[in-house]
């Protein structure tokens, strides 16, 4: 059964990123937010501990709960609808909480960045970039504007794909968006607000970024990045056509 | 015989000028190496769909990708980490799979034991990982991999896959017997890089040190049909395209 109609398939090809509601069941949600409740040092039942708390990852991604949200939901599917059933490695999303700050100064970003580009403490080894076909966001909790919503850049997907065909996939250190573009170049930064069981997909060259949260929840996301199997076949290639390999997308 | 460029003649160079270059010389092959030269593939306004496009309407072949050294550290921190190194190495060698290469050219690590055992550790492991590439280990002054007694403590313990790629430049500034090296792996050797010196200054091909008539007797009776890379490295003369058609005649005469 197809989840995406050809208009989602369409929005996703122009924008880079494609927002689902309600991919998750009730209890997928309740499962991996009990997971990632379990490993938080703060009082569930108290928002006043919340604040500055930690960790940001407090239970891993091979976590069964957490797996779930992409190998057991439609999610996987859907991105396979894009990209070609069979084509992605499996593999599961990883928590990245952000919490309340505790202050009320919050500015939106200009910038972002790709992903898969070194720095001296992410664990991507120097003089390599790692390479997402696309990738999801996944809430769990209600956040809302200010709330460290995760926030895409639309469009920058296919800005990116321009810029590498006359550039070193290594010529953008750290992979930050201000390497390559001027503020006036970049598109407006779209938060992604939304509900438990909500999903943003995003392609693996789309520019993007966190935010700080000076609300009340705790920005509970999961964040998965899926590749495809033949990625070393096709990962230094810049195709005029730049969704000739997306069988769903064509 | 082929008769390979190495933009090592004009690190400044990027890969237009160098093309233009090695063909004004008569080359029609050249290699490349990932540091230290301008032509590197992965120079910042360069892709690599761009190299090869270049490469091809130059009329030239590719013969060869000098990847980063298996050192089995970080470059970043020279923390001890196999692991880190290897997905680095692996990166480069997807690079030269995309530029149309198998096989890549590659040196070892510091002078140490670790450095010699991750060297064979991560050879086994890389050459596993990517069954249709072949790896050329080569000597380099001060490495791992300096002369005779280091590839022959390696060598046994690698995959048939490990070649080795012969520098002679090297072998004559680590204070090494090229002859004796040539006839120790002549059926191994995949690669020959070819700098005569006197010591370790480069001179012209054949005003230095470098036996060229012994060497290519010996490589001819293991039937040695790979490259011959002509390296002018660090050399000072006023006409470089002299100095590469001088180098490359010399070389052509000498085996023929």
């Amino acid at each position: 059964m197809a989840h995406l109609t050809l208009e989602d398939k369409s929005f996703f090809k122009e924008n880079g990123y494609l927002i689902k509601r309600g991919v998750l069941s009730d209890a997928q949600v309740q499962a991996a937010r009990d997971a990632l409740w379990d490993g938080i040092e703060a009082d569930r039942n108290k928002p006043e501990t919340w604040v500055q708390a930690g960790p940001r990852v407090p239970c891993p991604g091979s976590h069964p709960a957490i797996r779930a949200t992409v190998q057991e939901s439609p999610v996987f599917s859907m991105m396979e609808e894009m990209v070609g059933v069979g084509q992605l490695n499996g593999g599961g999303p990883g928590p990245h909480l952000v919490f309340p700050s505790g202050d009320g100064e919050w500015t939106g970003a200009k910038h972002g960045h790709l992903d898969g580009y070194y720095t001296p403490t992410n664990g991507v080894p120097e003089g390599t970039v790692g390479y997402m076909t696309i990738n999801v966001t996944i809430y769990v909790e209600h956040i809302e504007h200010r709330g460290g919503c995760f926030t895409v850049f639309p469009g920058t997907h296919r800005m990116a794909h321009e810029y590498f065909k006359t550039h070193s996939l290594l010529s953008v250190q750290g992979g930050s968006s201000n390497r390559i573009w001027s503020d006036e170049e970049m598109p407006s930064a779209l938060e992604f607000e939304g509900a438990p069981g909500d999903v943003c997909f995003w392609h693996g060259q789309m520019v993007h970024t966190g935010s700080k949260n000076v609300n009340r929840n705790i920005r509970m996301a999961l964040i998965g990045r899926f590749s495809r199997k033949d990625s070393n076949d096709i990962r230094f290639e810049t195709p005029d056509d730049m969704w000739a390999d997306w069988e769903g997308l064509r | 015989m082929d008769l390979v460029f190495s933009p090592t003649a004009c690190p400044e160079l990027e890969l237009p000028q160098v093309l233009e270059l090695a063909a004004d010389s008569g080359f029609k092959r050249i290699q490349l190496f990932r540091d230290a030269t301008e032509s590197s593939p992965v120079h910042p306004n360069t892709s690599v769909p761009m190299v090869r496009e270049r490469i091809a309407a130059a009329g030239f072949s590719l013969a060869g990708l000098n990847i980063r050294n298996l050192t089995g550290r970080k470059a970043d921190s020279d923390e001890h980490n196999l692991s880190y190194n290897l997905r680095q190495l692996e990166w480069d060698i997807h690079l030269g799979r995309a530029l149309g290469l198998t096989e890549f050219n590659l040196s070892g690590g510091a002078r140490t034991d670790e450095a010699q055992e991750d060297l064979i550790e991560g050879t086994n492991e890389l050459l596993e990982r990517l069954p249709d590439v072949r790896l050329n280990l080569g000597n380099q002054q001060g490495n791992r991999l300096q002369g005779l007694a280091d590839f022959q403590a390696v060598l046994p313990a690698l995959d048939e896959r490990t070649r080795v790629l012969l520098n002679t430049g090297h072998l004559l500034t680590a204070g090494e017997d090229v002859l004796a090296f040539a006839e120790a792996f002549a059926d191994r050797i995949s690669v020959v890089h070819l700098r005569d010196q006197q010591g370790d200054r480069p001179v012209p091909f054949g005003q230095g040190d470098l036996p060229f008539s012994d060497l290519f007797s010996i490589l001819k009776g293991a039937h040695y049909a790979g490259d011959f890379v002509v390296e002018l490295e660090n050399v000072d003369w006023a006409s470089p395209r002299d100095a590469l058609s001088a180098a490359r005649a010399f070389v052509e005469e000498a085996w023929n």
